[in-house]
């Protein structure tokens, strides 16, 4: 049952001279979501796009149910792992329906109508079957994100890399696509998010790890992060309650601490 | 949206303007052949000894002149439309094409350099076209490498040096019509284009790359469908995108390394023909690229037509009209572009 389907080892990797990553070591338990969070530029980004196996660290190695992925091929590793971020402004007018059936392009079924069904149920999964026909030039950003969210389902790899999932999205779609997420993880996927909300990474994920300058400061459950723990790295004041009705945690940010960062 | 139903009207367009096009340029030019006679003679086939006159010299015509020049303009615009295609999608950039990458000047320089060295003659039909590949595949390979740094390369650095070796390769060319001025007639062929040399050889030679070339490319489809999206995200799906695109680069230019070669530098179907495709039919390679062929073809074969009956006797080089016809077509496209966004 404890399975840790995700294992990075002691990452380092920086683009320049100076690491952006000092030495990252972080497990994920098959069928869990785990939240990465932390101020901007601490690294957050950095990670997962070198756990997708896109960046190649100059130290240390990422294991995916066992398997090297910098040096696994190409079509095993994108069964296994892929990455979902903001692929910025698309060039091409693709229809939602065609950019999502792009997730089996390692995958494809020699029957197409598994695939066709397979992106169907993506679509549906996170709302934009109603967009199947329309140019993906032509959404706005929230819907372009769930578009891409729905490539990442259609792809089916075992550990999902999601960079602020949430971003564009409004307070529906939000609570929407994070439902979607704790579905598919108790049918066994595994998720491994970046999320800048703090009350969502702690109402959704079972693990929080926390990064600042290119390293992890803090790992807790959502019910073990104080006040401290917010301070420490945001420099913020802060009241951690519990939901009354929830029952999970909850932070207000209240004001800046005196002594900053 | 629906862009499967626009392909199928598309392809079906394309098929019939080719239906109307290619008689059209067997019938029309500095002669003027009745339609029947040109079916009589093509009916007849090539080797055919018909005593009447005019019928022997209409099968002469056909046979010799305009069958293989229809043919090679219809060869090499199919092969400008997809190389082009696979350019704009590989990049990202609907300003990509072979000539903006240096392909293209750099395969005319070839040729330049093989007719002023006498390589040409040493060599026959195959001692240009060897020189003009030379000179792509080395531009290529100069402007990836400028552009590649740690085995990943820049789109943008790409273009740029692209556009910096075209204008470098465009003035050794001017530099060598000065040098050689009894040569200019012949070097000016390389700058301009034309299909005044066609014959059946020269189809057959050109076939023999472009053949190959587009099959390579066109089996990529998938892929460039994923790049489209941005090479990391090409990346996370699965796709291994610096193979593929050296692949692409490669086989991209041995197609517009053979279509320099036989017909010289073309310009504007490369750039236009994939765009107007994708704005009708969508950006899908796996269409994209064969309707592209269809459309390039008879773009060409038509500039073609145009070029040699608009001021008869005079024949106008054929890469004048394709810039004649591109590039307000292509102005439209960039007003309409500002206008949207």
């Amino acid at each position: 049952m404890d399975k840790m389907v995700l294992k990075a080892q002691d990452l380092e990797f920086g683009f320049g001279p100076d690491p952006v990553l000092k030495g990252v070591s972080l497990e994920v338990q098959e069928g869990t979501v785990c939240a990465v969070v932390g101020p901007n530029g601490s690294g957050k980004s950095t990670l997962l796009r070198t756990i997708s196996g896109y960046l190649t660290p100059r130290k240390g190695y990422v294991e995916v149910a066992g398997v090297n992925v910098h040096q696994a091929p190409f079509s095993l590793r994108s069964r296994l792992v892929t990455y979902c971020g903001d692929d910025g402004a698309p060039s091409f007018a693709f229809s939602v329906k065609e950019t999502v059936l792009l997730g089996r392009y390692a995958g494809s079924h020699e029957d197409p109508s598994v695939d066709l069904a397979a992106a169907e149920q993506a679509m549906r999964a996170v709302d934009v079957w109603k967009l199947k026909d329309r140019a993906i030039t032509e959404l706005s950003s929230g819907e372009r994100q769930r578009v891409y969210l729905a490539r990442a389902i259609c792809q089916d790899p075992e550990v999902f890399l999601l960079d602020e999932p949430t971003a564009h999205l409004d307070m529906s779609y939000e609570i929407m696509v994070m439902e979607t997420v704790g579905r598919m993880a108790s049918s066994g996927k595994t998720f491994l998010m970046v999320v800048h909300d703090l009350n969502l990474a702690l109402r959704y994920a079972s693990k929080v790890v926390c990064m600042k300058n290119g390293k992890i400061v803090w790992t807790a459950a959502p019910d073990e992060v104080t006040a401290e723990m917010v301070r420490a790295v945001y420099g913020v004041e802060a009241l951690v309650l519990k939901h009354d009705t929830l029952g999970t945690p909850m932070i207000i940010p209240v004001s800046r601490s005196d002594d900053g960062r | 949206m629906k862009y499967r139903s626009r392909q199928g009207k598309l392809l079906a367009i394309l098929l019939f303007l080719s239906g109307v096009v290619l008689p059209l340029g067997l019938c029309l030019g500095s002669v003027r052949l009745p339609l029947g006679g040109v079916l009589r003679a093509l009916l007849s086939g090539p080797s055919a000894l018909i005593e009447t006159e005019p019928e022997s010299t209409w099968s002469t015509i056909v046979w010799t002149l305009r069958f293989p020049r229809v043919v090679q303009a219809f060869v090499e615009g199919a092969a400008l439309g997809i190389a082009g295609a696979v350019m704009q999608g590989l990049f990202r950039n609907p300003m990509a094409d072979p000539y903006v990458l240096g392909v293209s000047s750099g395969a005319s320089l070839g040729a330049v350099l093989g007719l002023v060295l006498g390589v040409g003659r040493a060599l026959g039909i195959w001692g240009l076209p060897a020189m003009a590949f030379s000179g792509a595949i080395l531009s290529t390979a100069f402007v990836y490498g400028l552009a590649t740094h740690r085995g990943r390369t820049d789109t943008w650095t790409l273009l740029l040096s692209g556009i910096a070796v075209s204008s470098l390769v465009s003035s050794a060319i001017a530099l060598l019509m000065v040098l050689f001025r009894e040569r200019v007639d012949e070097i000016v062929f390389w700058t301009l284009g034309g299909l005044t040399r066609a014959t059946w050889k020269s189809v057959g030679a050109s076939l023999v790359y472009t053949v190959p070339g587009l099959l390579v490319l066109w089996k990529s489809s998938r892929a460039l469908d994923a790049i489209s999206f941005g090479e990391e995200t090409a990346f996370h799906l699965g796709v291994p995108v610096q193979t593929v695109k050296r692949r692409l680069l490669w086989a991209g230019s041995l197609v517009t390394a053979a279509s320099v070669a036989f017909t010289g530098p073309i310009g504007f179907v490369g750039l236009i023909v994939p765009h107007a495709v994708r704005l009708a039919a969508g950006p899908r390679h796996g269409w994209l690229l064969p309707l592209s062929g269809l459309a390039g073809g008879n773009v060409l074969v038509l500039s073609d037509l145009l070029a040699r009956s608009a001021v008869p006797p005079r024949e106008i080089p054929v890469g004048v009209v394709t810039a004649l016809l591109g590039a307000p077509f292509f102005l439209r496209l960039l007003f309409r572009a500002r206008r949207d966004a």
